[in-house]
């Protein structure tokens, strides 16, 4: 969406939120678009976990309880008011959010969904079963009015209320989705592989997403029960967690204006099916059917991609600027879109392998392998299949644990850490099976690339503060630039899985530079690419080492090997058999026996 | 003592129940690494039809027949539109919420045809209570479990001694290597949704004359089954057997002494529990993903 | 001296594979004649694995034919495949680990237990007589015999097939030496016995050792054709492996 579309998307918001009180026939219909408000909410939040960090959820209902009853609670036996019961609401269900996230680590899929939906029914019965506090199947009855610095908040005075917070949610979560938020979460979801290897903590990423739909969900849960004076179990069953998963998907998930929609949809749906009771059990499994089988991206989401594919738009940054941000590049006085500035005073990061030994149950995988990339060289590692590099290259990124064995760059010992914090340390990486985020455009990838050097934050991202904005420009400048060093920019706003193969494999590249590496690894590049690419492919290797890059290049493709690498080192069988400059390798006899097989007399 | 005899029968009663669902997610969790979510509501034909049938003035055995025909067309039709399109790689999870809506449509439909209250399945197991330790039991509370064990017993049989269940095996274990055989993959997942979805409403007849059918009995049970599946182990045929007995029996036994819905918050905190400490199952085997 | 070779058995043409967006065989044909044993060698990553799995039917082709008996069968699905007699052994063996050696076996013969029963006995002694170190360990799980076993139980189950035509990938992968070399005599043996083996592997010399003919793939297409004989004599071979400017080794 472009800045222009989406000030008029909020204006209309707006004037939606301010127009409909003044045309409401009734207190009933008042009180009903008041509802939609409070779904609205959680639907925004539930939105963050669902649409951007790619979790389902099917307990917000468990959430969205526990906010009403703390609300519900505190007002009734302790006498908070709307503002601490609120506040309340949200801290108590952040800590279960917090909770839920817990299990992303040890569990996916399925599993996880399990343990949302047995958690919302945990809850749905702890309001049951704990009489004392919650009073049972009946609920809470007598919830006061809510008053606001004294004010007590009739009608219009609440409807006011509850517009400003929806507003103030729509408004902080659409920034929070084109923010380094938003775009890490969307990236852990579509290959979490390549998250963790660009310096992004998955796991931090998807608590967040927790968080924020767990606060949304509470919120709206305090204010449902200032709203109603009156909650019960009833309210929060596990067809309400469903509901609300509708609302974000088929109104259109990760869209700020389809939770909305669906919101919108599924507040006066019920009321219209009233009477046919069963029919509208019936209307929430033909919803979700349809959006499962028919309108996976949601109505909106469709509708949107429809105007995308009717009118294309510009999916290349402007020529001029291109030309602008090219001679950027070129000087080296301008130090901001310098590809990786902080390393311009040494050459290159040592990678030190140090006797590492890997086990897999009782397979030997590497025995004793040791290894050095001098500081700016370009050094091959090959093998015959089976030989150990992937299981070297996932040790040095941390995705496999060593037996034995160390692993440093330039000094700082990494054996035991995890791929962000390698990635942090300096350490990129591309993958042999291109791990794009295949969802997101060419520039956001990079821009993905350089989540781990920016110094905002949450809120200044939720408010668009000025250090916000900064931030976004320059990363935007470096990743137009990168676009430009690796001949990309035409493709800046291209879906990244449209991209044409050989141009994937420089995206990957111009992905992994955008976090500023001292040292690139780059997994069997050369492989699909045509003779051209791999042409193409060598001249951009050594562009990247005379950036003062250490490059560690992993490939089958003897002669772009012999061509660009300084050093080579050879594995077999898990073990190192040469490490030499590539003539050498190229007459060395167990090298030839490894990969060629002893010579044997014909049997034709 | 007596009360204590009562809830471990009666919890035997329902753990078979439970364990016979949970079995049939071990099938279909083998064959494709995806399952019906409404698997629950094959017990809901099961028993609804087969009472439908009666009404309509078939004999029980036709009625029940035509029941078990009906379930095991739902499971593998389900299987070919809502799963198979929808289970492309080891993560995804759409077959979850397509199958979800298929179950919710139906139950919707159903309780408009059946009505939605619940009745009885006659059966020769409910017409006199016998005496076990002092505790009064049905017959057909005790055929129950017994019908869990025989059918994990037939299934090892099945998969051990048959070339269909040997072929079950090796499309659980390899899908490529298992084609390479010569075995159709799509036919082998095709018949192991029919098993699961025909012992789901075998479970349903079986059920129905102790807890009485109704058009929303799928869900609940579905969900414990599989949260019964879990906590024994997907992978592991003996462990759902084992869990969901003594999933029913603590069923019980929490119910008596506290409450239904202390049942539910100790029935479902365990799954949760377990799934954080042995993502597996307690029996399972641990399923590596490659980076 | 082997018989000459008889009738076309597999014709393949203009063959493309695709992952996704990457090509990984870009074109290549390729045939082989009843009684031959054919070898296609490579560097890694050449697409030789890629062009065995367009041929078994794991892959679906993107383009091109692959006729086996005459019958073109390039959408066709694997598992029918192998009751037209096109059987493949693949990389990394596969077999079913929890599973007996005897299951194994058992289903190897999946297509025939309905059609040739009596024929599968008999063929049960034969796999017995080749190896019997898998008669000795009938009961055992497979997952528990050595590498060089189950590569054995894999070979022997591929036999169980009644294959016409058995396609083998990467034999030698974490193999020792001397196994592979005892099985690639093996192979020798077969096909001296009339089996046409078509062989993917890694190690050239073992594989031209044995062969009739060879194909030399590179960068998803065929580089080099011809005898094994020519081919181990050419100076070029060496350099799809090793690059240019390589001194000769054999």
């Amino acid at each position: 969406m472009t800045a222009r579309s989406t000030v008029l998307g909020f204006i209309l918001l707006a004037a939606l939120l301010v127009a409909v009180p003044l045309t409401a026939h009734n207190e009933y219909e008042l009180r009903l678009f008041m509802l939609f408000l409070v779904y609205a909410i959680i639907a925004l939040g539930l939105n963050v976990l669902v649409g951007l960090a790619g979790l389902i959820s099917l307990g917000q209902a468990g959430l969205f309880a526990l906010g009403a009853y703390s609300g519900a609670v505190l007002a009734t036996r302790f006498g908070f008011g709307l503002v601490a019961g609120s506040i309340a609401g949200i801290a108590i269900t952040t800590v279960f959010g917090v909770l839920l996230a817990y299990p992303t680590v040890r569990v996916r899929g399925v599993y996880l969904a399990v343990i949302t939906i047995a958690f919302g029914l945990i809850v749905e019965n702890a309001a049951i079963e704990w009489q004392g506090l919650t009073g049972g199947p009946m609920g809470i009855t007598n919830i006061p009015k809510p008053h606001l610095l004294g004010m007590r908040l009739s009608g219009f005075a609440y409807f006011a209320v509850l517009a400003v917070v929806l507003f103030a949610t729509a408004v902080g979560t659409h920034n929070m989705k084109n923010s380094r938020y938003g775009r890490a979460m969307l990236a852990v979801a579509q290959s979490e592989t390549a998250a963790r290897s660009l310096g992004i903590n998955a796991t931090a990423v998807r608590t967040l997403a927790f968080a924020i739909s767990a606060a949304t969900a509470g919120l709206a849960g305090a204010l449902y029960s200032f709203l109603n004076s009156y909650i019960s179990p009833d309210v929060f069953t596990f067809s309400d967690s469903i509901r609300f998963l509708l609302m974000v998907i088929f109104g259109g998930a990760g869209t700020t204006t389809g939770p909305l929609l669906g919101a919108l949809l599924l507040t006066y749906l019920p009321e219209y099916l009233q009477q046919l009771q069963y029919w509208q059990a019936f209307a929430y499994g033909f919803l979700l059917a349809a959006v499962m089988f028919v309108l996976p991206q949601g109505v909106f989401g469709t509708a949107v991609e429809l105007v995308r594919r009717l009118r294309p738009g510009a999916r290349t940054i402007d020529g001029a600027r291109a030309v602008e941000l090219a001679q950027a590049l070129r000087s080296q006085s301008h130090s901001r879109t310098d590809l990786g500035a902080d390393h311009r005073a040494h050459a290159g990061a040592e990678l030190l392998a140090e006797t590492l030994t890997v086990r897999f149950g009782g397979l030997i995988a590497l025995d004793e392998v040791s290894m050095q990339v001098r500081p700016g060289e370009i050094h091959a590692l090959i093998g015959p299949n089976g030989s150990g590099k992937s299981t070297l290259v996932n040790t040095i990124t941390g995705f496999y644990q060593p037996a034995h064995g160390r692993v440093a760059l330039d000094g700082t010992d990494l054996t035991r850490a995890s791929p962000h914090e390698i990635a942090r340390h300096g350490l990129a990486r591309t993958f042999q099976n291109t791990e794009l985020f295949g969802d997101l455009t060419v520039i956001e990838n990079v821009m993905v690339g350089y989540d781990q050097r920016f110094r905002y934050g949450l809120f200044d991202a939720a408010i668009r503060t000025p250090r916000f904005r900064r931030g976004e420009q320059v990363c935007g400048e470096v990743a137009a630039s990168l676009l430009g060093f690796l001949g990309l920019l035409k493709y800046a706003h291209e879906k990244a899985r449209f991209l044409p193969f050989g141009l994937q494999r420089r995206l990957e590249v111009a992905r992994a530079l955008a976090s500023g590496p001292r040292l690139l690894l780059l997994d069997e590049p050369a492989a699909g690419l045509t003779a051209k690419e791999i042409e193409e492919l060598d001249g951009m290797i050594r562009r990247i080492a005379s950036l003062g890059v250490s490059v560690l290049l992993i490939e089958h493709h003897i002669e772009l090997i012999m061509a660009i690498a300084d050093r080579v080192t050879v594995l077999d069988y898990g073990e190192v058999i040469a490490s030499d400059v590539p003539d050498r390798i190229q007459q060395d006899a167990r090298v030839i026996e490894a990969y060629f097989g002893a010579p044997v007399t014909a049997k034709a | 003592m007596q009360a204590a005899v009562q809830y471990i029968l009666a919890g035997l009663a329902i753990g078979g129940i439970y364990a016979l669902v949970a079995l049939g997610f071990h099938i279909m969790w083998s064959a494709a690494r995806a399952v019906n979510f409404a698997h629950g509501d094959t017990l809901m034909l099961g028993a609804v039809l087969a009472i439908m049938g009666l009404d309509a003035g078939l004999p029980l055995w036709l009625a029940c027949t035509l029941s078990l025909v009906a379930s095991c067309l739902f499971g593998v039709l389900l299987e070919r539109f809502a799963i198979r399109p929808f289970a492309t790689h080891a993560m995804s999870i759409g077959w979850m919420l397509t199958t979800m809506a298929v179950g919710i449509m139906l139950e919707a439909l159903v309780t408009m045809r059946f009505g939605g209250f619940s009745r009885p399945l006659p059966s020769p197991g409910i017409e006199r209570s016998i005496s076990v330790l002092g505790a009064g039991v049905y017959p057909q509370e005790l055929l129950i479990p017994l019908a869990a064990i025989l059918s994990v017993i037939g299934l090892g049989i099945l998969r051990k001694r048959t070339l269909i269940g040997r072929a079950m095996q090796a499309v659980a274990f390899d899908r490529r290597a298992a084609a390479l055989m010569g075995i159709n993959v799509n036919g082998v997942v095709a018949f192991s949704f029919a098993l699961a979805a025909t012992l789901g409403g075998a479970a349903g007849i079986l059920v129905a004359p102790v807890t009485q059918a109704s058009a929303s009995m799928g869900l609940i049970l579905g969900l414990k089954g599989f949260a019964v599946a879990i906590i024994g182990g997907i992978t592991s045929a003996p462990g759902v057997l084992i869990a969901g007995l003594g999933f029913g029996v603590v069923e019980k036994f929490v119910e008596g002494y506290i409450s239904t819905a202390a049942r539910e918050i100790v029935g479902f905190g365990l799954t949760i529990l377990v799934l954080l400490v042995f993502p597996q199952g307690l029996l399972g085997k641990r399923e590596i993903f490659k980076v | 001296m082997r018989a000459p070779p008889g009738d076309m058995l597999l014709e393949v043409r203009g063959l493309q594979i695709r992952y996704g967006a990457a090509t990984a065989v870009r074109g290549v044909d390729l045939e082989v004649r009843r009684g031959e044993l054919v070898a296609i060698i490579g560097n890694n990553g050449a697409g030789k694995t890629s062009i065995l799995r367009g041929i078994s039917g794991l892959v679906r082709p993107s383009a091109g034919e692959v006729s086996f008996k005459g019958i073109l069968t390039e959408r066709l699905p694997a598992h029918r495949k192998v009751g037209l007699g096109l059987v493949m052994i693949p990389e990394g063996r596969l077999i079913f680990a929890d599973q007996t050696v005897e299951d194994n076996l058992i289903l190897g013969a999946y297509c025939r237990w309905r059609s040739a029963r009596g024929e599968v006995a008999n063929d049960f002694d034969r796999v017995f007589a080749l190896f019997p170190r898998l008669k000795e360990r009938l009961h055992q799980g497979a997952g528990t015999l050595s590498g060089g076993e189950q590569q054995m139980l894999a070979i022997a189950r591929g036999l169980l097939s009644n294959p016409d035509l058995l396609i083998i990938d990467e034999l030698s992968l974490g193999l020792a030496p001397k196994i592979v070399e005892q099985l690639m005599a093996l192979l020798h043996d077969l096909n001296a016995k009339g089996l046409t083996i078509l062989l993917v592997e890694q190690l050239a010399s073992h594989a031209l050792a044995i062969a009739n003919r060879a194909y030399v793939v590179s960068n998803g297409q065929i580089q080099m054709q011809g005898t094994a004989g020519e081919l181990a004599q050419s100076p070029e071979i060496m350099e799809t492996f090793l690059g240019k400017k390589h001194r000769r080794i054999m």
